[in-house]
């Protein structure tokens, strides 16, 4: 299940159900998931693949029921029945965009075996209408596997889509990973090189679905999250390693890179106001490891602010202690923040001038464990999703703070407002 | 090993017995003051209370040591040692310090230990609703020689990793608040006996005013964790401080800690400490003498005396001047205090008044606190910025004799969500109940 901020404040609730079978979408990516090779398998063969349905339900903030519909798979990803991957699907107003990734393996005659693999996409209208399967042959590899991460921001849908070299392939081959945009009907419009703003040395970790705060988003499967993307104020987000950028729906650089202090930081870009806040945690005792550990009982949980062209406006402060920032997201003038402390998860208010406003509010019981949090959204595409309880979303209307869950089959919302 | 130990066994029974014999010979030697002479003497109080708080634990514990030091009067004299002399001179000091080191100061390194553990962290951690367990080690020269000597310290098992700052800052400076809340009461009790103290006090006051100085004093305090003993309460209370202050820079540590080090002197410049060291070294000691009379200034009938106080509380180093004004068994000490920080404002003002006497079997007390101090919160997690509250405690004291010295005696008090010195953190009621025995009119 993922949870996505739609317009005015509106709860996107997606999850994939129906899989089954090896397709193993909670593998996708795995060079052997999905392809039924014997040798692996022989003694347990897994279950023919099934492929998923997505079930959309839009929630207004008041909590009421905009839109419930679950859109059948495409027929060509119905069709099949193994050797399928990283199955998902982003929502657009009026329509889902299938996505999932095919992969062959071929034995040669000395026994080797490769893999090749290949991005495929599929959109299905709410009245249940299909478009032909988009297949970009730049995008698809051999001797790889590719892990992919998707958002939608109106009727675009980016991707990262990483590839690495299998076990067979020229020592030489190095990992790739790109950003793709795709329109409506899932044809590519646009692709950048991620080396071209995180660095041409940086060898960034697969993609993993979308971040918590994908706003128009989608859900996937894959499992990391060292790469993210998502969608934020109309424009992608893409955080690689300790980089991250915004694109617009072209792919066309708007602000960025900027560095982060780790790849596990949490930001929130707001390019028309020009604020890029930061949430992490972390030490401000650099270079004192003892006093570090012993302030707290967890490690310092840390916020910055900065212009998205400039210096810091808020240099780094603590705001508390924590073991894992979750996400920040700000609102008229006040940045709210999600960490997970001591198996709880707490939410945290900070107020313009970096100063913490109160304590820190832990969501009530049923809130999600932070260990169930590291999917970050993303939803196993094998069926278990129902039971992730994972996914969480932080967004803000007016000066109150939404903090909204799936917790087993539920999904829960808090709004928490401070006066003044 | 086994003969090592049970050779240091015998030479430590030895120079106990030599001790106990050679010093109480010597005390029966130097001159007790004449029994009809004696001036009142402060009642022994047990009490208790339903949450076995800090007052209540630090009053019994302290009747209690008084009792126990009072051993060399059930035993008879067995040399006499003539002072005049050099050898007996020699003799007899040799004699005392043997008595001091082999009695005197574990009696006392017991009790403020006791104190400390039980009804300082204790009790802070019981209120706080958690389950406390001790280890206690042998005191004073015992653990040195008897054990190996790797780990003399006692211990309360508590949390002080609540996630709550207050409430964990409040378990870890119990310790040292029970003691100087100790000393403070011994103070109350001299007052009312007009100066006079026994030994015992005199070794209990010292114990409890210098209890973790070394701590405090110590430069390694600027390192969290700097101090060796890996559970030390002041290393630990200056980490809480940094946490609970969101101040958590190593720079940030060491001015916390250099303000807490001057503080500290505040807690040395007592008058009465000087004279527990005089009392135990020369008076005690020296001359031989197991009761001696403070010098206390006087105004006709009534006596008065000003001393600084000092304490950790969960905003930082508190300091107080108290003024104790005494007349018969009647005593009224007023205070008041300030916090030297820097991490908050926390001041306080009170009055406490002791042995009223309104009838010749019942004589009453009353005290009023003031305050104003960052507001507790102990049940929020990670709150940094706190508004000022101001609290107020109010209660009665009342103590009936009812045959011979033998009497009943109780508090009760009401006060307001805060930090008190040694009282309960919660609004509310509190109070103890026991008995008192008035030594001095039970003869």
């Amino acid at each position: 299940m993922a949870l996505t901020e739609g317009a005015d404040g509106d709860v996107v609730i997606m999850s994939l159900s129906g899989s089954a079978g090896d397709a193993g979408a909670g593998d996708a990516g795995d060079a052997d998931a999905g392809d039924g090779d014997a040798d692996a398998d022989a003694a347990a063969p897994r279950p023919a693949f099934v492929a998923p349905s997505v079930s959309v339900s839009v929630v207004s903030r008041a909590g009421s029921l905009r839109l419930t519909h679950t859109f059948a798979p495409p027929s060509a990803l119905a069709a099949r029945r193994g050797s399928t991957a990283s199955v998902g699907a982003t929502f657009t107003s009026d329509a889902a965009l299938f996505h999932w990734i095919e992969t062959t393996r071929t034995t040669a005659a000395d026994g080797a075996t490769t893999t090749s693999a290949a991005p495929k996409l599929a959109r299905v209208g709410l009245d249940g209408s299909e478009s032909p399967v988009a297949a970009e042959p730049a995008l698809a590899c051999s001797r790889c596997a590719i892990k992919t991460e998707y958002a939608a921001v109106g009727g675009t849908t980016a991707a990262i889509i990483r590839e690495d070299p299998d076990g067979t392939a020229p020592t030489s081959a190095r990992p790739r990973t790109r950003l793709v945009a795709f329109d409506a009907s899932g044809t590519m419009t646009a692709l950048v090189d991620i080396a071209s703003f995180a660095g041409a040395g940086v060898d960034p970790a697969p993609p993993s679905g979308p971040s918590p705060l994908g706003a128009a988003g989608g859900v996937s499967s894959d499992p990391a999250r060292t790469s993210r993307l998502y969608a934020r104020h109309g424009h992608f987000v893409v955080m690689v390693g300790r980089s991250a950028a915004v694109f617009d729906t072209s792919l066309a650089l708007v602000a960025g890179p900027w560095g982060l202090p780790t790849p596990a930081t949490e930001i929130d870009v707001d390019v028309a106001l020009g604020e890029l806040d930061l949430v992490w945690s972390g030490s401000l005792s650099q270079g004192d490891a003892a006093a570090a550990a012993n302030v707290g009982d967890q490690p310092d949980l840390l916020f910055e602010s900065r212009r998205v062209s400039g210096p810091s406006r808020v240099a780094p402060r603590r705001i508390s202690t924590s073991a894992r920032a979750l996400l920040v997201q700000r609102n008229a003038g006040r940045a709210g923040v999600l960490h997970a402390s001591g198996g709880s998860v707490y939410f945290t208010l900070v107020g313009d001038d970096g100063n913490k406003v109160g304590g820190d509010l832990p969501l009530p019981t049923g809130a999600p464990e932070p260990a169930e949090m590291l999917g970050g959204g993303a939803v196993s595409a094998a069926g278990t999703a129902e039971a992730s309880g994972r996914a969480q979303l932080l967004f803000s209307v007016d000066r109150a703070h939404f903090v909204v869950w799936t917790a087993a089959r539920d999904v829960r919302r808090e709004v928490v407002t401070c006066d003044p | 090993m086994i003969r090592e130990r049970t050779f240091v066994s015998l030479l430590l029974a030895l120079a106990f017995t030599c001790s106990l014999v050679c010093s109480l010979a010597d005390s029966a030697h130097a001159e007790p003051p004449p029994r009809r002479s004696l001036p009142p003497q402060a009642p022994l109080v047990f009490v208790i209370d339903p949450k076995l708080g800090t007052e209540a634990g630090i009053r019994s514990a302290d009747s209690f040591g008084r009792v126990l030091f009072h051993y060399d009067e059930a035993i008879p004299a067995f040399v006499t040692f003539n002072e005049k002399t050099a050898l007996g001179k020699t003799g007899a000091v040799i004699g005392r310090s043997l008595q001091f080191l082999l009695i005197d100061d574990p009696l006392a390194s017991f009790e403020t230990t006791a104190i400390h553990e039980v009804f300082g962290h204790g009790s802070r951690a019981r209120a706080l609703g958690q389950q406390v367990k001790f280890d206690f080690a042998l005191p004073g020269i015992y653990c040195s020689v008897l054990t190996d000597g790797d780990n003399c310290t006692s211990h309360a098992q508590v949390s002080t990793a609540t996630g709550n700052r207050d409430r964990d800052l409040l378990v870890v400076m119990g310790g040292v608040e029970a003691n100087f809340l100790t000393a403070h009461w011994i103070n109350l009790r001299l007052m009312r006996a007009n100066g006079w103290a026994h030994q015992g006090d005199l070794v209990v006051y010292l114990s409890s005013k210098l209890s973790y100085a070394s701590s405090f004093l110590s430069t390694r305090l600027d390192t969290a964790g700097g101090l060796e003993t890996p559970s030390d309460d002041i290393d630990r209370s200056v980490t809480l401080l940094q946490d609970r202050f969101n101040l958590p820079r190593p720079e940030d540590r060491y001015r916390i800690s250099s303000r807490l080090r001057t503080a500290y002197l505040w807690n040395l410049a007592d008058p009465m400490l000087a004279y527990s060291i005089y009392g135990v070294l020369y008076r005690g000691i020296w001359r031989g003498e197991r009761m001696t009379q403070a010098p206390m200034p006087s105004i006709g009938k009534t006596t008065f005396y000003a001393a600084p106080r000092f304490n950790l509380s969960p905003f930082g180093a508190e300091h107080y001047v108290d003024v104790f004004l005494a007349r018969g068994r009647s005593v009224v000490t007023l205070y008041g205090r300030a916090g030297s920080s820097g991490l908050a404002t926390y001041t306080g003002a009170g009055v406490r008044a002791l042995g009223l006497e309104v009838h010749d079997r019942l004589s009453l007390g009353g005290e009023l606190d003031v305050w104003s101090q960052p507001e507790t919160l102990l049940d929020d997690r990670a709150v940094y910025e706190r508004p000022q509250r101001r609290g107020l405690n109010v209660g009665l004291s009342a103590d009936l004799r009812l045959f011979g010295g033998v009497g009943i005696t109780g508090r009760l008090a009401y006060k307001t969500g805060g930090y008190l010195v040694g009282q309960p953190i919660d609004e509310g009621p509190y109070g103890y109940l026991g008995a008192s025995i008035a030594l001095d009119r039970a003869r």
